[in-house]
Order: structure tokens, then sequence, then C-alpha cells
């Protein structure tokens, strides 16, 4: 049997059919824009992974220049340059007992746990609160570094 | 006086009358009745047209929104640049007290985000943002507490590039805040 609807029941129904194109409208632009956009599938890389994307990538061959391209320029240039190869990167930022904050990058390997990267040097540092960062965290470029209590790392944080 | 002749022939107009009358309102019911189907089923076939369309609607609606979560779908090693609307849907209901927790608060909901450091006047002082690039509206910025919108120029200063949600610049300049650089790190 078939129920008899007054115009204005129609109305409202055909009102409700605009309402719902809209909103299929709404969430087809939706869809599109998402479709479209870059989709990022980040892993932790191995520690053999790690030791040759910081071999292959040139950032440490940059001039360092105080105020135009510092540690953080490095570190912003090696940790971007992982991440669009889809390696997981963080950067990290050093607080130092009296000199300025120094920055540098660190990866999660799946074997090895974490290992942290002087982007200038391309060296692994052996980083450790309370120890002077370049006389002895950097061992092997810095190897006639003077010991600075300026220099001595008070924390750290990790920008995965 | 009516004699019975009279009689006989004024009962016959009137029966004839009677009989007319009744045949014009049988045609005229009749009539009404024919219009009132005609009507009926034109109700009806326009509502069956509208039932079939708002279904088709409705079935699109749920294909499309069973689409739209899946690619929604995401966690910190599957990363996607999000929509504006899911950028302003996440500032707002998040309470990080840090730019770090922020940061893996987004990037655990699939989105991706960086930490922006901006630099800003002689002595390069710091400024800590995090920064989403949206499909659909391109770089935005927000301070870490405020929720603030930050619309960063290089050489405006900073407090002149900050928006509340009345779209004003909530802070007054107290020192050189121009921007010197602004350092986006993904």
């Amino acid at each position: 049997m078939k129920i008899r609807l007054t115009e204005k029941e129609i109305s409202i129904i055909k009102n409700e059919i605009r309402v719902t194109i809209f909103d299929n409208q709404e969430i087809s632009n939706k869809i599109n824009f998402l479709r479209n956009s870059t989709k990022y599938q980040k892993y932790n890389p191995t520690y053999e992974q790690a030791i040759e994307f910081i071999r292959n990538d040139s950032t440490n061959n940059n001039s360092y220049l105080y105020d135009k391209y510092n540690c953080v320029y490095f570190s912003k240039d090696v940790n971007n340059n992982a991440e669009k190869q889809n390696i997981s990167c963080a950067y990290l930022r050093l607080n130092l007992k009296g000199n300025e904050p120094h920055a540098l990058v660190a990866f999660n390997t799946t074997d090895k746990g974490i290992i942290f990267i002087e982007p200038q040097t391309d060296e692994i540092v052996n980083l450790q609160i309370g120890k002077d960062y370049w006389a002895e965290c950097l061992t092997s470029s810095f190897e006639n570094y003077k010991s600075n209590e300026k220099n001595i790392i008070v924390s750290y944080i990790l920008y995965w | 006086m009516i004699n019975k002749r009279n009689y006989k022939k004024y009962f016959s107009i009137l029966i004839i009358i009677i009989i007319i009358s009744s045949f014009t309102i049988f045609l005229i019911s009749f009539e009404y009745t024919i219009n009132l189907q005609k009507y009926s089923n034109k109700i009806d076939n326009e509502l069956d047209n509208a039932i079939d369309e708002l279904m088709k609607s409705k079935n699109d609606l749920d294909h499309n929104n069973t689409k739209l979560k899946e690619l929604l779908l995401g966690d910190k090693f599957n990363l996607r640049d999000p929509l504006y609307e899911e950028v302003e849907s996440f500032i707002n209901q998040d309470n990080s007290s840090t730019i770090k927790e922020k940061i893996k608060n987004a990037k655990n909901q699939g989105l991706n985000c960086s930490l922006v450091e901006i630099l800003m006047g002689e002595d390069l002082k710091l400024y800590q943002l995090i920064g989403f690039n949206t499909v659909d509206k391109g770089m935005k910025y927000y301070e870490l507490k405020t929720n603030y919108k930050v619309f960063p120029e290089i050489g405006k200063s900073y407090v002149q590039c900050v928006f509340d949600k009345d779209g004003k610049n909530p802070y007054f300049r107290n020192f050189n805040d121009t921007i010197v650089n602004i350092i986006v790190i993904w």
C-alpha cells in the first residue's frame, strides 16, 4: 500500500536530497584532496641503512657560516633529506652548560637502538649528559679539542 | 388553481430538471475523481523519484564516508599531509605542553607536521612553532600554548604575523622581533 504524502512532505524530502548531495560533494572534494596528497611511509632504518644514508648525504660538505649556515641548518638539511627518503630521523637540540644550544640528528635503528650523528662531520656521537660535547662525545674529529665547562651537555630534546 | 394537466406538466419538468442535475453532478464528481486520481499518481511518481534519488545519494554518501575514513587512517609511520579542517580540529583538541609532544601527538594520528624554528632579531632569538603542509590551504603554522595562527614572513615583525581567533594581533612588540629566518624541520 502506498503512503500518500502532501506536497509539503515531498518538498521536505527534496530538501533532504539537496542536503545529502551537498554533503556528498563536500566529502568527494575532501577525498580528492586526500587522494592527491603526498603519503609518507616512514621507517626506522637498520644501523647499516642509517650509516649508508649518512655516507651518501652531502650536507657535511657545506661550509659553516656562524649566522647563516650553522649547526641548526646542517641538522635541518640532514633530517629533511632523510625524511624525504622516508627514513625516520630526529632533529636533536642539545642544551649546553654555558654555550649556545647545539643541533644534531638521530636515528632509532632497528638493530642497534638510537644513534646520534653530528651532521657537520657525519660522525657517530657518543652522547652523554654531563660530558663535554666537543671534547668527549665527538672523539675522532675533535681529538685535540680542549675541554670547556661551557660545552658540558645539560639536556637534550629529540624531535621525531 | 393548478389543474391536473398543469400538475403533470410541472411534475415532468421537475423530473427532467432532477435528471439533468443528477447527471451533471455525476459528471462533475466523475471528472473530480479522475483529476484526483491523476494528481495522486503524479504525487506518487514524484515521491518514487525523490525516494530513489535520496537512496542513491545516501548510498553514495555512505560509500564516500567509508573511503574518507580509510584515507584518514594513519600512524607515526604512515603519515600524510592533512586537510586544513583536520589541522584545526587537532590544534583545538590537543593540550600538549611542549612542541615535541604536540608533534608526536599529530604524527601518532598520521598527520605529517614539522618543527618550525623562527629566528628573530639581531641576537637570533629562537621561537618554536608547529607547521602543517595542508592539502587544501598550504602551509599553516601555530603557536604551542595559545593555538594562535602565525603567518611568518622574513623581514616582518613576529607580533604582526600572529593572529588570534578574531583575526587580531594579540601581542605588542617590546623587543626586536624581526624575523630573520624560518627553519622548517620535517
